[in-house]
């Protein structure tokens, strides 16, 4: 019987028929089953580690909460990826911060010459991104000799009521206002300059860990800040909080060259980042957490930098602090940094 | 309208019932749809991106970089050194250990 023909009663009962219960249920079975199947055949993909990492990475959890074995299986997916990715054996580490151990940052302001290797084997080592964007983590700001000394610091105040600008409105006791990181002197120091490094504080009380929408970036037990790259929504909260600007933010694909990477990475470290999310100094912890150096303290040439252990009465650091003349910055937001400045 | 009135249709209406149940089902109808469907998702993309083309520049991944960074270098070079006395740095070194051993 052609459709047609058909009875009006008949035509009228089949349409419904088509919408029935069973074949509601049908059509979203094999829909599930094709779902499901499609991401299996990509998850097991063996050539393809971009679609692998993808899938598993977008559903893993936060670093923090995740069972050991959670942590080895994300460890082991991000070191094919970078080995496939960038044609080296690469290892992604995960040892936890090491028992009894707080660490601690000392920069002797003056002996800093300004040569910015520091800068250079920083971005080497932790595998910053080399071309648009250049990324450093450290920044070494030239500034002008002042005739910065203590004493003077008290003085220029104006005598009766005013404005005070700084407490030295009437007398430049100190550095004049202008400062620039991205200088390139034939040789440094140059005459009547001085340098001032900059990196991440490692705050004991850290703002930017307390503005993390989604707890991202944390203060691991030996006192670095640390951030899961994979969990980071790029938000940009903790660049804000940041009193020390010394957060980063891959604004686009990093570019980190084949040839230039480091292998040797740790998963809340220098392992290769992604576009929008933060990054900064771990104090190497790929290095320290295996008892080595920072990368900077090791190439500084005049041994301006020291690192050590704070809970250690006989540590460089605990030293400088016993012994020396020390400066904070920012005293006054209470964020505690764990790099400190010193003068002999 | 009669037989509206009296709740049957009149066999000019339920023709038309059927012909529209057969024009809904029909694979003819199905495909119509999903090119009419696939045509205007396409349409809507081009000119969302035709659009955004226009009104959002290429970015500039390293100028929106310094323009994070460079306005730090004028604020850190401002800053004034607070040096520590003696009692501060023994009491900073006594809340660090404390704190320490408080999260331990």
């Amino acid at each position: 019987m052609s459709d047609d023909k058909k009875k009006p009663e008949e035509t009228a009962v089949q349409g419904p028929k088509e919408a029935t219960r069973r074949g509601f249920l049908r059509d979203a079975g094999t829909l599930t089953a094709a779902t499901i199947a499609g991401a299996a055949a990509l998850v097991t993909q063996t050539d393809e580690a971009e679609a692998k990492a993808s899938w598993a990475e977008w559903f893993q959890k936060n670093y923090r909460l995740m069972t050991d074995e959670e942590k080895k299986e994300s460890v082991e997916r991000l070191e094919k990826r970078y080995s496939e990715e960038y044609g080296k054996a690469t290892t992604v580490d995960s040892s936890p911060a090491m028992e009894g151990v707080l660490f601690g940052y000392a920069l002797n302001i003056q002996k800093c010459i300004g040569c910015r290797r520091c800068v250079h084997a920083c971005v080497k080592e932790n595998n910053q991104s080399r071309n648009n964007p250049e990324i450093q983590w450290i920044r070494v700001v030239k500034m002008e000799k002042g005739n910065f000394t203590t004493e003077n610091m008290d003085k220029g105040y104006p005598k009766d009521y005013g404005i005070q600008v700084g407490g030295n409105a009437y007398e430049n006791a100190g550095v004049t206002l202008e400062g620039e990181h991205y200088y390139t002197p034939e040789e440094v120091p140059e005459k009547g300059s001085f340098y001032f490094p900059m990196q991440c504080m490692q705050c004991e009380k850290p703002p930017c860990v307390k503005v993390c929408p989604v707890r991202t970036t944390y203060r691991e037990p030996d006192g670095i800040v640390v951030i899961d790259y994979n969990w980071c929504i790029g938000c940009r909260m903790c660049i804000s909080a940041c009193p020390y600007w010394a957060r980063r933010f891959n604004w686009g694909e990093p570019n980190l060259p084949q040839e230039d990477m480091n292998p040797v990475t740790h998963y809340l470290g220098n392992r290769p980042r992604m576009k929008g999310v933060a990054e900064k100094c771990t104090f190497c912890l790929q290095r320290t957490r295996k008892g080595r150096y920072t990368a900077c303290v090791e190439v500084c040439p005049v041994g301006a930098r020291k690192f050590g252990n704070l809970l250690d009465p006989e540590s460089e650091v605990r030293k400088i602090l016993e012994k020396k003349r020390v400066f904070r910055l920012k005293a006054d937001l209470n964020t505690y940094p764990k790099f400190f400045y010193f003068i002999d | 309208m009669a037989g509206e009135k009296h709740g049957k249709k009149t066999g000019e209406e339920q023709s038309a019932i059927d012909n529209k149940l057969k024009a809904s089902l029909s694979r003819r109808s199905f495909f119509k749809k999903v090119l009419i469907g696939v045509a205007a998702v396409g349409a809507t993309g081009a000119i969302a991106k035709k659009t955004a083309d226009h009104l959002l520049p290429e970015a500039n991944n390293q100028q929106a970089y310094l323009d994070d960074v460079l306005p730090g270098d004028k604020i850190v070079a401002s800053w004034q050194y607070v040096e520590m006395k003696k009692s501060e740095k023994e009491a900073l070194v006594k809340t660090l250990v404390a704190n320490y051993r408080e999260k331990a």
